[in-house]
């Protein structure tokens, strides 16, 4: 009996220091919030795994996570792939403040494992699940840490929108795609957004909603369930939004959440990235990588910073050359296209970037290499006032590199160093390459790009046979055709390409 | 025989009773129940599949075998601990049906446990791939490469003693190496040389290996050739190739044109018309691959040949029969141990036996099984001694172990390999019948001469 009762008051005590322990838990971390002791937030509502692995497994979490690094490596050696996911996992949630374990792991997913697929879509999902390690562990566990936001951002810019992986047009279209069904376009609508109920109690506080939900769930569809615009089931439920007028709220709703829970994406964020960046297209990776940099600013010093804004701005140039979605879906042609309208904000980004740093001779190579590309891109797209206005930036910023030519002869001079010196074959493919280019552009319906490659077909032949205009002899020798045959031997080329009878009407001489 | 029945009973009756086994049978619940629903594949069906099947009885398998363990120990020692072995030895019951009896009430209830566990494994697989779930492509998929058993062949082996001698000789006179270098340090190496060049592709060239079918395969099921390669360039280059499958010469032969990444498994299906009457087939690989890099497959596992054999269900209870063997081999190493000491001796003593038994590699190697040996050139007579020694005793280890050294059949049914009766014979003979008989006899022997009624 006596044991009995000692039993109950050891129990007793146990429970009453579990209690007292657990209510000076919230005053520490009140005090640690105030006193600013870590950028960390406390884990809140984290997985059991993760509870469990870091309060109580304590020093040990470490050893059973090195077991697990170790069978990922044999597994990656022996060539089983389908495993690592899991062991990233559980790899990192072991030790979740380790935030070289993110990285290595997001890398590894990412960059080492993906290319052992041969299939763009296999090697795609590899890419994503780093990406998701990152964006959903990582980051949700350290958030504070800037490091993490940069690795976040080098995915988007490097492994998906970068060009050295042979499927790097997949995952671009793949994340177009996602993007495009979510945002319903270039960008969200943000005032829409900024309008639309956040929580759920919200939601059903909407006159009707409550409705409109038996309804969508009677014809199979379960809108809070957020299905996200990779699942099937998306297209059903924006074709069903549409037909009610509570739709736009509801798909608002779906499409805050969305971004907010599954993609990490705060639209008040995105709103002030473009403030900053000008108007991305967010169905492209830069615009990816530029929101994560932008967003590790605030935890960033020194070195990091430094790399932080690099990314934001080598972003914002790959958005200027990129940074456009191009998307025919009758002809299911897909590719990322110049976006000129971003040039102030590059230049104003390269201005004050010369301004600020000590050294700033790396910078005035990179701005005259973006200058000189900008040039060529504005003056395809037949935009010949910004051509003058970067013109003019060269003349005041280099004036060595364009002494004694007009704008003109420098573009052409940039596209070909000497037309005039180039043989009769390879003049006449620079110039068949224009007017192919004006056509091209001209089917997809992008009547400045393709006037301003017309232009540059015009400027190359004449570039080419000005000189030869004066000898008979070499002209009879190596003069190119007359221009409107190349150009209709180009039109005729991509009229080939194409089957659909509105782009084919475009077409038409 | 109902003495035996009745100490088999009792014995299950205790397992049950010990509050260790309870509450690894708790854990074994939770894995069952949670696994299935929490792991997470690489997004592809034959992933999920193999990660449950590799996680879920992988788990169960590791909680039962510690559970069998610790019941087997506790079967005999407890009771001569708590003195109730004296109420069963006072009866007509020999030391032999002791044992028996102890060892298959334990290996029965565990067996029942481990049924149950397939039995869930299955229901789970099948609920977390049914067809509302999948797409049309993974059910087929499902059906035809993944949910199968597949006999696995390795391509014949070619005879290169010949060239293997030819190129020693040939390096030697090259003075490849010290003059006094043993030959058993260099022939294995110039061995490796001549079968690495024995399975290379050049660029522009091609390869021919040759497959001998057990039986003429399923004339409705294709078969399935698997291979990995690696380059002779560090980048991870995807090649282009050509399979070339049929008798050399003909011109008919099945081609199929393929662009493979290096280091990955790859597969290509073969139609079952292919295979020649006297059950071969011959596959030649020819490298087309625009930039000069030689293939290199691997001479161990680079190609492989997977044919039809039968359904997956039948497949998995041939691995729970392989399974369970083993844990018949760790209930008589238990019962055993605790015939010979007290519980937590023969409790440390038998989980040292089954830490042994699943670093089974890693004793092999340090036993010196086809590697060099670990004491260095230039290291003293003492270091030399010690490292002898050393490799003694895992050689000794390694030979007495050496034969349960066995293929995890969860390996083998991940990846829809068939597990063969001739295995599962194996597993019986040796791991019951062998190891397990020699077992008895030691705890028999010690039991009926152990002094079982010490005072306290």
């Amino acid at each position: 009996m006596k044991r009995v009762g000692l039993t109950v008051l050891v129990c007793v005590l146990a429970v009453g220091c579990w209690f007292a322990a657990g209510r000076l838990h919230t005053d520490l971390h009140r005090l640690r919030r105030e006193h600013g002791l870590a950028h960390a937030e406390p884990l809140e509502n984290a997985p059991p795994l993760v509870v469990f692995s870091t309060v109580a497994l304590g020093g040990f979490s470490g050893l059973i996570a090195d077991m697990l690094w170790v069978r990922a490596a044999q597994l990656q050696m022996d060539g089983q792939y389908f495993e690592l996911v899991q062991l990233a996992d559980w790899i990192t949630k072991l030790q979740p403040r380790f935030p070289e374990g993110w990285v290595y792991h997001a890398w590894n997913l990412a960059y080492n494992i993906s290319v052992m697929f041969d299939r763009p879509e296999d090697r795609w999902r590899w890419v994503r699940h780093g990406v998701e390690l990152l964006r959903d562990g990582g980051l949700r566990y350290n958030p504070a840490d800037p490091n993490l936001h940069r690795e976040l951002g080098w995915l988007f810019q490097h492994k998906i929108g970068s060009t050295t992986d042979q499927a790097h047009m997949f995952y671009k279209y793949a994340w177009a795609q996602e993007m495009d069904r979510l945002l319903g376009g270039r960008a969200p609508d943000y005032d829409a957004l900024a309008q639309a109920p956040r929580s759920r109690a919200a939601l059903m506080a909407v006159e009707g909603m409550p409705a409109l939900l038996t309804t969508l769930r009677e014809a199979g569809l379960e809108p809070l369930a957020y299905y996200g615009p990779t699942d099937d089931r998306w297209e059903a439920l924006i074709a069903a939004l549409d037909a009610d007028p509570l739709g736009p709220i509801l798909l608002d709703h779906i499409r805050v959440r969305t971004l907010i829970d599954r993609y990490r994406l705060i639209p008040e964020r995105m709103q002030h990235v473009e403030a900053e960046i000008g108007p991305v297209d967010w169905r492209l990776p830069q615009a990816h990588a530029a929101y994560w940099a932008w967003n590790g600013l605030p935890y960033a010093e020194d070195f990091e910073e430094l790399a932080l804004r690099r990314m934001i701005f080598q972003s914002m140039a790959d958005a200027f050359l990129y940074g456009r979605f191009v998307y025919d879906r009758a002809e299911e042609l897909f590719f990322p296209a110049p976006n000129p309208d971003l040039l102030p904000y590059v230049m104003q980004a390269y201005q004050e970037a010369l301004a600020q740093v000590a050294d700033p001779s790396t910078v005035r190579g990179a701005y005259l290499n973006f200058l000189n590309t900008a040039l060529t891109t504005v003056y395809t797209y037949h935009r010949l006032a910004d051509a003058r206005t970067v013109f003019t930036e060269l003349q005041a910023q280099y004036p060595d590199e364009v002494a004694g030519l007009s704008l003109d002869q420098y573009v052409v001079s940039l596209f070909v160093e000497r037309m005039e010196d180039l043989t009769e074959m390879e003049a006449q493919a620079f110039v068949e390459g224009f007017f192919y280019q004006h056509y091209f552009w001209l089917a997809l319906d992008e009547p400045e790009q393709a006037q301003g490659y017309e232009r540059l077909a015009r400027q190359a032949w004449n570039a080419y046979m000005e000189p030869r205009l004066q000898h008979a002899e070499w002209r009879e020798r190596t003069g190119l055709p007359p221009l409107a045959s190349i150009r209709e031997a180009a039109r005729r080329e991509v009229q080939a390409a194409f089957t659909q009878r509105a782009t084919l009407d475009r077409l038409s001489p | 025989m109902p003495t035996i029945w009745a100490i088999v009973l009792i014995s299950m009756r205790n397992a049950v009773r010990s509050k260790i086994v309870l509450v690894l049978l708790f854990f074994l619940l939770v894995a069952l129940i949670g696994l299935p629903l929490s792991v997470r594949g690489d997004g592809t069906i034959s992933g999920h599949v193999q990660l449950l099947l590799r996680y879920t009885l992988g788990v169960a398998m590791l909680i039962l075998s510690i559970a069998t363990v610790w019941a087997a120990c506790a079967a005999v020692s407890t009771e001569i601990r708590d003195r109730h072995i004296q109420m069963v030895l006072s009866k007509p019951v020999r030391a032999t049906q002791l044992w028996l009896g102890k060892w298959l009430g334990v290996t029965l209830l565990n067996g029942g446990l481990l049924l149950l566990c397939v039995v869930v494994t299955y229901g789970a697989l099948r609920w977390t791939t049914r067809p509302a779930v999948l797409s049309a492509e993974e059910q087929e998929l499902l059906a035809t490469e993944i949910l199968v058993a597949q006999r696995r062949v390795d391509p014949q082996l070619r005879d290169l003693r010949a060239d293997i001698a030819r190129e020693y000789e040939a390096a030697r006179a090259r003075g490849e190496w010290p003059a006094e270098t043993p030959t058993h340090q260099v022939w294995p190496l110039v061995e490796r040389t001549v079968r690495a060049r024995a399975n290379a592709v050049q660029s522009g060239g091609q390869n021919r290996w040759v497959f001998q079918l057990p039986r003429q395969p399923p004339p409705d099921r294709p078969l399935i050739l698997r291979y990995r390669f690696a380059l002779s360039i560090l980048d991870m280059e995807t090649i282009r190739g050509r399979w070339r499958i049929g008798p050399p010469g003909d011109p008919r032969r099945y081609e199929v044109e393929v662009f493979d990444a290096p280091r990955s498994w790859n597969s290509i299906a073969i139609p079952p018309e292919w295979v020649a009457d006297d059950r071969t087939l011959t596959v030649e690989f020819a490298n087309v691959h625009e930039r000069p890099v030689m293939v290199l497959f691997n001479p161990a596992d680079g190609l492989r040949l997977m044919v039809y054999e039968g359904g997956f269900l039948a497949n998995l209870l041939r691995a729970g029969l392989s399974l369970f063997f083993h844990l018949a081999f760790l209930s008589a190493i238990g019962v055993t141990a605790g015939t010979f000491f007290s519980i937590p001796v023969a409790a440390l003593a038998s989980f040292y036996a089954l830490l042994l038994l699943n670093t089974g590699r890693f004793v092999q190697r340090l036993a010196g099984r086809g590697g060099a040996s670990i004491a260095s050139a230039d290291a003293g007579w003492i270091e030399q001694m010690l490292v002898a020694i050393t490799q003694g005793i895992y050689r000794a280890l390694d030979l007495i172990l050496g034969p349960v050294y066995t293929a995890n059949p969860l390996d083998l049914i991940a990846v829809g390999e068939w597990v063969g009766w001739g295995e599962i014979s194996y597993q019986f003979l040796v791991k019951v019948f062998l190891y397990g008989g020699v077992l008895m006899g030691c705890g028999v022997w010690h039991l009926s001469r152990k002094e079982v009624a010490l005072p306290l």
